[in-house]
């Protein structure tokens, strides 16, 4: 593996929501512009190009990804020995408690990604990650703790001393891949800026990207 | 089986809505166990949500009861939701889970819809799974259980009840934004 010195790390759920809004195609440009490895993990990769291929419905969206795959865009990071992608599996997996049981909240797939992060010992990284729960568990798990006792009304106990495990992960979501794509140039559309930034916004929502409308109205 | 007494109620009420045809019933029948399958990934709970939300699916489908299977498609899913009460009540879970199975089976009365009907589970696996995502599991977890990938769950899972709670909202957008322009700064 040569010199990382500045890494973002793919969580299947952010190249997803890019290939739904055929915007794929930023990443090669972005990836010059970012000067470092945009790594995956063989959980995403499963997840965005080995599983989908052998169905029909998102094939096409996963020749796509295999492309940038192919042309060593998307990175995989062969690193067998994640063994704490597991452990912190585990740990996700056991730190909350309802009526007794702990609730399965993250899958491998995820897990996977935040162990890739901390396996890179660099300072200039982040997991781009578009679903919720990961990122509302890494930067505000009392929130996590406080959203599961809202829709499963119940009362929910956390294993606090877990949460360290989550902790100072840098996330960013497709949402703000876009907007440094368009800010480069690398979307080029007719209409007013505001306007070109709303549909990126908007399609990014739209399509699977944990972004509320209170933020988009933010930026515009 | 997880919620013994919760899910005997909801069979039962199911029960009364597949004999009424009372398809919002049926739909609100199906969200009462997603609960179980949050915390629990109880299997058993949903396949009965997934059941019970494709046969409100079903009954919207109009036409269907022009047809002269009808009557006989009604009849064996009333059988089996009455067995499947039967069997949990006396805790033999292999014969309710038959039972169970054997509401979807029903449906092959209706041969010439196979693929009507097979996207009919489909899309009920995805509306509970869209559901169970909005509970707190991750998307991938989500997908994982229901059987459905995470690209089928990606539309669904953009509802505003999913991702407009301010407890999602976790930092502000603007120092995402300038953390990620620094991250692609290289001038350093």
């Amino acid at each position: 593996m040569p010199n990382i010195n500045k890494a973002l790390i793919f969580d299947a759920s952010s190249i997803i929501t890019l290939a739904l809004n055929d915007l794929l195609h930023i990443l090669e440009p972005l990836k010059r512009k970012f000067g470092g490895h945009f790594f995956i993990t063989e959980e995403v990769k499963y997840e965005v190009i080995d599983k989908p291929l052998q169905e029909k419905r998102f094939m096409l969206e996963a020749l796509f990804i295999k492309k940038l795959y192919d042309d060593g865009v998307l990175e995989l990071y062969k690193n067998s020995h994640l063994k704490e992608k597991t452990m912190l599996g585990n740990i996700a997996n056991l730190t909350f408690i309802s009526d007794g049981e702990f609730i399965r909240i993250m899958h491998s797939g995820e897990t996977s990604c935040i162990a890739l992060y901390n396996e890179l010992k660099i300072e200039k990284k982040a997991v781009v990650v578009d679903e919720r729960t990961t990122r509302v568990l890494c930067e505000a798990p009392n929130n996590l703790k406080r959203l599961l006792e809202l829709k499963l009304h119940r009362k929910i106990h956390s294993v606090e001393k877990n949460y360290n495990y989550f902790r100072n992960i840098n996330i960013i979501r497709s949402s703000e891949l876009a907007l440094m794509a368009h800010k480069y140039g690398f979307i080029d559309l007719p209409g007013k800026k505001q306007e070109v930034i709303m549909a990126i916004l908007y399609a990014a929502k739209f399509n699977g990207c944990a972004i509320s409308n209170q933020e988009i109205e933010t930026l515009l | 089986m997880i919620e013994k007494e919760h899910t005997l109620e909801v069979l039962r009420q199911a029960y009364s809505a597949v004999k009424d045809e009372d398809t919002p019933r049926l739909r609100e029948l199906s969200n009462q166990t997603i609960h179980s399958v949050s915390i629990y990934q109880d299997p058993d709970s949903l396949a009965i949500a997934i059941t019970i939300y494709a046969l409100a699916k079903i009954f919207e489908k109009g036409d269907l009861k022009e047809s002269k299977k009808w009557n006989v498609f009604m009849q064996k899913t009333l059988k089996y939701l009455d067995r499947a009460s039967y069997f949990l009540q006396i805790d033999k879970l292999k014969y309710f889970r038959r039972e169970v199975i054997n509401i979807r089976k029903s449906l092959d009365l209706f041969i010439h819809l196979n693929d009507y009907i097979q996207e009919v589970f489909r899309k009920a696996s995805i509306n509970k799974a869209s559901r169970v995502y909005e509970h707190g599991i991750s998307r991938a977890e989500t997908a994982a259980l229901l059987g459905i990938t995470q690209w089928e769950l990606a539309a669904y899972a953009s509802v505003p009840i999913i991702t407009d709670l301010d407890l999602t909202i976790t930092k502000p957008i603007k120092d995402r934004i300038k953390f990620t322009e620094d991250l692609f700064n290289n001038f350093d």
